[in-house]
């Protein structure tokens, strides 16, 4: 066990290095950020005077080998348009990132697998066909798409809703979250509803798929008649069998749902990382791309690691391979 | 009990009218705010810092200068101008503004470190001398009629402030002003809340406390004012026009200028071609007739009517009408295809010749449409054109120095440029002045036009204190200069607003949105 998770390790930090110079050469590439930043009139001796500041006028290689240097220090640099460091820009609006991210998940866990649990359990009943059809539906409308139309409906129409942004905000751990009022919450229902949706359908289809390979396997079969009670045989011999593989991309999709999440943060004008991920790549805003970059790297790996551990706790075999 | 009635009514009434004063506005706003430091230059927050910060001169409707914090101003001598500042401002703190704040001011606006600095427009001060409680003197390096207009751009804070930096301005601590509005609290990225200066100097604003949300994409901002969340919302084109039917619009012409900008240093044009693919060896651009027969292939009115619709005017120069610099008698030649076909044969490309023509895709409304469509208008008479667009961040090192040995590389691009101070001297001095590093002069210059003629009106206006005689000056430069086609302007855009029924908007030809503009009917 410690020895796979010292592999893990050492693979990730290897990962990380190799992400950092494909990322910082590949926004290299895209173009100066000096003209973007300085006023259009500007002389070229402002241009080069302000071009030196920031250490752009160095050859590429060299402004790697400070960047590693900072970042090895805990310094990815300052934001070319914030003049603040990259990081805390990133985790400044993180925890609305997550909030959204968060939020969505458990409703695409809480609505996805009963429902899927359900039909899996009753094949061919309408109930079946209509989360058919729902998944169908959910898989294939578009985010931005599914957003405006909720936009319309909820806010412009019936008024229930706000129609974009975040709500007051309450300090919990140290954290800025707006899930703790109800004012906040309904800032957060409909975003929340568009980023899912498209899980919820995932999540439904595969735990039905799931659902009716398990129940038709032989063990399932000799518990029912061994007399287990229907209770019993769901929660204790299907769910944890058919958790394994929606585990598995219920934590694949989380950190989807937090690196493009920035469609949905766009239509609900949601201040997370997903617009300022936008904005600084339209700005050409190097050090905030690379440091977000690097952030969500972290992410995924740590997801990843956190679903490896998972399957541990739900998999006995894999329990024992382990020790 | 009667007592008790009356105790209720008064109680009630008091409330009543409490609740009538309170009056909030809420603004969906285009784009978020990134530094609470009102000496950073960077995209909107000169237009949102507006609002907490003021300025020596100010920008009225139209950008024409008016007194701000400085009753008036004069020249003393040719390089020295005296401001008298107005006697009863007091900032935010309840300190008195005198003229050490404004040395102050002006003296750390131009120590600011980094790219995102007001320095540009600081370029001709040498000096800030304080000469009386309320008076001071700005020696300029060189004779420079628009430096009260270029000061305007710096807000003045107290000196008290001493040396402190972008981060106390944010969390509001330094963020201390004398404008209508104290600056309240700023949740990134989100939003900004300014409250009413109840002890302002000028008239009182109506509203007690403005948000400004920051909503970027142009649906956001229509669903927030269609389900009443913002009353006011900015930047409003025409997609949006029937979604807003119940609502109110204005809109203004505005300073943002956008032409093609023509090659005319290479004699061998990268992304021209003749009309079997072949290498020209010659710039068809350097022939006059070439340029004029561009001119006259665009027909700008239809640009207008079947693709900007009601979001930018046909731009014959510099500067819109009511700016210093436009010229009411000047036209350039209209649309005549069969003309232009003819002027191309006059000079040596009967079959005309092939063109890549290079535009941005995320910086101008409409600008990658625009180009095609001029596209097609140039491959009516003869000049197969290609169009190439990318986004702006990629755009503008290559426009800049993409080509051999850092030349601009293009041959031919659709460039915007704005008169931020309603002046079609910045237009000029950056876009139609030959290109000189040392100088300064011509660094949007990126056809590298170069005409003597032009150049020294150009700089006998820059240096020409009495505003009739510069102005003059300035069109005739420009008339010169769009005669010998050294850019083609193409539109003006327009700036717009949309608002909730009981509001009014005074647009601003900078597009600037500001509550002192927004009252109720």
């Amino acid at each position: 066990m410690l020895d796979m998770l010292a592999r893990r390790a050492l693979q990730s930090v290897l990962v990380v290095f190799v992400m950092s110079i494909l990322a910082f050469v590949g926004i290299n590439l895209v173009g100066d950020p000096i003209y973007l930043l300085v006023p259009p009139d500007a002389t070229q001796v402002e241009i080069a005077r302000a071009s030196k500041a920031l250490g752009l006028d160095l050859p590429v290689h060299q402004q790697y080998g400070r960047f590693l240097l900072n970042a090895l220090h805990g310094d990815l640099g300052n934001s070319f348009i914030f003049n603040r460091p990259a990081v805390s820009l990133i985790l400044e609006r993180m925890p609305a990132t997550l909030e959204l991210a968060v939020a969505a998940l458990i409703l695409s866990a809480a609505i996805g697998i009963p429902f899927g649990m359900w039909a899996g359990l009753h094949p061919g009943s309408m109930g079946q066909k209509l989360a058919a059809g729902f998944s169908i539906l959910g898989v294939s409308v578009p985010v931005f798409w599914m957003g405006m139309i909720l936009i319309m409906v909820f806010s412009v129409g019936l008024g229930w809703l706000p129609s974009g942004g975040r709500g007051p905000t309450a300090s919990l751990l140290g954290v800025q979250v707006s899930f703790l009022s109800w004012s906040g919450i309904k800032f957060l229902l409909l975003p929340a509803l568009t980023l899912a949706l498209h899980n919820i359908a995932l999540i439904m289809r595969i735990t039905e798929a799931s659902t009716r390979d398990v129940a038709h396997q032989e063990y399932v079969r000799f518990a029912r008649a061994k007399g287990v009670g229907p209770m019993r045989l769901m929660f204790r011999h299907i769910a944890p069998n058919v958790m394994i593989p929606v585990v598995t991309v219920l934590g694949l999709e989380f950190a989807h749902l937090i690196a493009f999440s920035l469609i949905t943060e766009t239509i609900f004008a949601w201040p997370g990382m997903g617009k300022l991920i936008i904005d600084s790549l339209l700005q050409l805003d190097r050090p905030v791309v690379v440091a977000y970059l690097m952030v969500v790297l972290m992410l995924y790996v740590l997801i990843n690691f956190t679903v490896d551990v998972l399957y541990l706790v739900l998999d006995p075999r894999l329990r024992t391979k382990a020790a | 009990m009667n007592i008790a009635a009356r105790l209720c009514a008064a109680v009630c009434l008091a409330g009543l009218a409490a609740g009538a004063w309170a009056a909030d506005l809420n603004i969906g706003f285009k784009a978020e705010l990134t530094s609470a430091d009102p000496h950073v230059l960077n995209g909107a927050n000169r237009n949102i810092l507006a609002h907490v910060y003021e300025s020596l001169v100010a920008q009225d409707d139209r950008l024409r200068p008016v007194p701000g914090l400085a009753a008036s101003w004069r020249m003393v001598a040719p390089t020295t101008w005296e401001f008298t500042l107005r006697p009863d401002v007091r900032f935010h703190n309840g300190a008195p503004l005198d003229a050490a704040d404004v040395k102050y001011s002006i003296e750390r606006a131009m120590g600011i470190p980094g790219p995102r600095t007001f320095r540009t427009y600081l370029k001709d001060v040498r000096e800030v001398r304080v000469t009386g409680p309320l008076t001071l003197q700005v020696e300029s390096k060189r004779v420079s009629p628009t430096l009260p207009e270029n000061v305007g751009m710096i807000a003045i804070l107290p000196h008290t402030l001493g040396k402190v930096g972008e981060g106390s301005f944010a969390g509001g601590a330094s963020a201390i002003g004398t404008g209508p509005y104290r600056y309240g609290s700023w949740a990134h990225g989100q939003k900004l809340v300014l409250n009413k200066n109840s002890t302002y100097w000028g008239a009182q604003e109506p509203w007690d406390k403005v948000t400004l949300h920051f909503v970027p994409r142009e649906p956001a901002r229509a669903a927030a004012l269609l389900s009443g969340s913002v009353d006011v919302v900015n930047d409003v084109t025409t997609h949006m026009e029937h979604a807003f039917r119940d609502f109110g619009i204005v809109a203004t012409t505005s300073y943002m200028l956008n032409y093609l900008s023509l090659d005319q240093f290479r004699d061998d044009s990268p992304y021209i071609l003749g009309p079997r693919g072949e290498r020209l060896g010659a710039n068809p651009l350097k022939s006059l007739k070439v340029r004029q027969a561009l001119n006259l292939a665009i027909d700008r009115e239809a640009i207008i009517k079947y693709l900007m619709k009601r979001d930018a005017i046909v731009s014959e120069q510099l500067v819109p009408r009511g700016f210093f610099g436009h010229d009411e008698s000047f036209r350039l030649p209209r649309h005549d295809p069969v003309a232009a076909r003819t002027l191309l044969a006059e000079a040596g490309y009967p079959d005309g010749f092939r063109l890549t023509i290079h535009c941005t895709n995320n910086r101008y409304l409409n600008d990658a449409k625009v180009c095609e469509a001029v596209a097609q208008m140039l491959t009516r008479v003869g000049i197969r054109t290609a169009v190439s667009t990318m986004p702006f961040a990629v755009f503008q090192t290559r426009a800049q120095t993409g080509g051999k040995g850092g030349e601009p590389e293009f041959s031919v691009l659709l460039f915007g440029v704005s008169a931020v101070t309603g002046n079609s001297i910045t237009g000029l001095t950056s876009t139609i002045h030959k290109y000189d590093r040392a100088a300064g002069t011509g660094v949007s210059n990126l056809g590298r036009y170069s005409n003597a003629g032009v150049d020294a009106l150009i700089d006998r206006a820059a240096s020409t204190i009495d505003a009739p005689a510069r102005e003059e000056l300035q069109r005739q430069a420009t008339a010169m200069a769009l005669k010998d086609g050294a850019i083609l302007p193409l539109l003006h855009l327009k700036a717009a607003w949309a608002m909730r029924p009981g509001l009014t908007v005074r647009p601003r030809s900078d597009g600037f949105t500001l509550a002192m503009n927004i009252r109720q009917k």
